[in-house]
Parts: C-alpha cells; sequence; structure tokens
C-alpha cells in the first residue's frame, strides 16, 4: 500500500508556495502508519473530537478522505494561556490496490483515531520461505 | 497572575522528520513559531468563575498513566509510561508521534490552597479544575 498524504487540492510540490495557513493546517494533525501482515492500521492524534465530529470517506475510488469539523468555540472564561486551539481539518490518503477497500473500520480512543484497512487476500504477507541449500 | 514552566524535560521528539521537512519550505521564523518545536504537550489555562482550569493536550494515555501533585503552589502533571519509541521499527512506514515520559510544572500563585483539585482524562486531554481561593474582606482597625 501507497499512501500518500497531501492536503485537499494540493500537489506535493505546490505545497511549498502554499499560504502558511495550509501548512500549518497539514502539519497540525500528526499521522502514524504501521504495517502488519493482513492490514495497515492508520492513526490520526486528533485530542478534543468526539465520534460525530469525524466523518471519513472514499473519494475517486482510490482517495480516504478525513474530516474533522469543530463547532464554534464557546469556551468561557480568560484564558492565561492559549498553546492549543481545535481546529476543523480535512487529511486525503491515497490508498492502493493491496487494500481491500469493502473492510476498512475505524475506532476513536482517548484523542486517537484509529483506522484499520485490511489488506486483500493476495497482498497478505506471506511467511519467509526457507529454501534448502544442496 | 503568572504561570511559569518551572521546567520540563521530554526526549526528542519523533516529528523530527517533519519539522526538517518544514524547514525547507518555511522561513525559521514560521518554524520558531509553530508547534513543531514545541515538544512538549500543549496546554490551556483558563480562568472561570470559580474554577481554574488547566487542560493538557496528550492524545493516546490512559488515565492510569498520569500523575498529578500540588505542593507549594507548584502543580505538576507527569505522564509516566513504558516508552515504545523502538517498538516493531520495521512495521511503522510513518512515525510522527508516540506517547513518551514528560513532565510540565504551573505555578499556581493564589490559587488551589486549601481546594480539592479535580481531574479527569477525556478525548485525549487531561482536565485539571483547581478551585479559586475566595478573598475574604478583612476589615482592619485603626488603633
Amino acid at each position: 500500500m501507497q499512501v500518500i498524504t497531501r492536503s485537499p487540492n494540493q500537489s506535493r510540490y505546490a505545497m511549498k508556495r502554499a499560504p502558511k495557513r495550509v501548512n500549518d493546517f497539514n502539519l497540525s494533525i500528526p499521522v502514524n502508519l504501521k504495517e502488519c501482515d493482513d492490514h495497515f492500521e492508520l492513526q490520526l492524534a486528533i485530542p478534543g473530537f468526539e465520534r460525530e465530529q469525524i466523518a471519513i470517506e472514499f473519494k475517486e475510488g482510490d482517495t480516504l478522505v478525513i474530516r474533522g469539523s469543530v463547532k464554534k468555540n464557546e469556551e468561557t472564561g480568560q484564558f492565561h494561556q492559549q498553546e492549543f486551539v481545535p481546529r476543523s481539518f480535512e487529511k486525503a490518503f491515497t490508498v492502493g490496490d493491496s487494500i481491500d477497500k469493502e473492510k476498512i473500520s475505524a475506532s476513536i480512543s482517548q484523542g486517537v483515531l484509529i483506522i484499520n484497512l485490511q489488506k486483500r487476500e493476495e497482498a497478505k504477507k506471506e511467511a519467509p520461505r526457507t529454501i534448502e541449500v544442496f | 497572575m503568572n504561570l511559569i514552566n518551572a521546567y520540563s524535560f521530554l526526549p526528542i521528539h519523533a516529528q523530527l522528520s517533519d519539522s526538517i521537512d518544514a524547514l525547507f519550505s518555511r522561513s525559521a521564523a514560521e518554524v520558531v513559531d509553530s508547534d513543531l518545536v514545541n515538544a512538549l504537550p500543549r496546554a490551556n489555562v483558563i480562568e472561570k468563575e470559580d474554577v481554574l482550569r488547566i487542560d493538557v493536550v496528550a492524545p493516546g494515555y490512559s488515565k492510569e498513566d498520569f500523575e498529578i501533585t500540588v505542593d507549594e503552589g507548584l502543580l505538576t502533571v507527569r505522564a509516566k509510561i513504558e516508552e515504545n519509541i523502538g517498538e516493531e521499527s520495521s512495521n511503522w512506514k510513518r512515525r510522527e508521534f508516540f506517547n513518551s515520559c514528560f513532565t510540565r510544572v504551573f505555578r499556581l500563585e493564589k490559587y488551589g490552597r486549601g481546594g480539592e483539585v479535580k481531574a479527569a482524562y477525556e478525548k485525549g486531554i487531561l482536565s485539571i479544575e483547581i478551585p479559586k481561593m475566595k478573598e475574604k474582606a478583612r476589615s482592619i482597625e485603626i488603633s
């Protein structure tokens, strides 16, 4: 599976010339990708988000789009220090043919969104084969 | 009121590769101003009517990993976990975050003396509520 992250409507190189906001927007959601024998595990750190605020969809057949929307901040009180502001985001991943697009599941736990992408049968890792030397 | 991070430490962050990418596409001022150099968990401090709330952003931990202490006007938040940086390293295709131990200290000054400090960990955010001390009106006699 080749996962290529990109912000919507941005090519990899166009990002360099994009306004600062786009760059921030992209870097604000860190991503982990782990490959296991029969699936890939995609993890997104999204503290403060609830299940209802997350939307995951497939676009144009091979693009997995994850959106998080933040309602208007209704925090009352005086901020003495503000290092974190929840922001809406959109992350897109290009998913290769090795993934079974029907078998994608997601869960969220303590601010980490975990997406399981099952591999197709033929793409599953085979056990290492030992070749005898005569 | 002053909130000072008295001391803090954290191992070098896995976001280094992203930081390097960012260096080439951003000016130094932008990088310094961004989250990339801030390896400590971020925190918001909000003063409400009768409490002071400290929100520490730490996704992916569990409640048991945290230790909160209040001593001599200093509130210390510690996360103690087994570091998993090297874990099955060959399986990671991309690693932009991981959980590690950290310590963040906040100076409470006039807050939190005597009252009960409450904490909750939800949606990856550790919220600590410190009751505000009400100052009683004092009359001073003139002798």
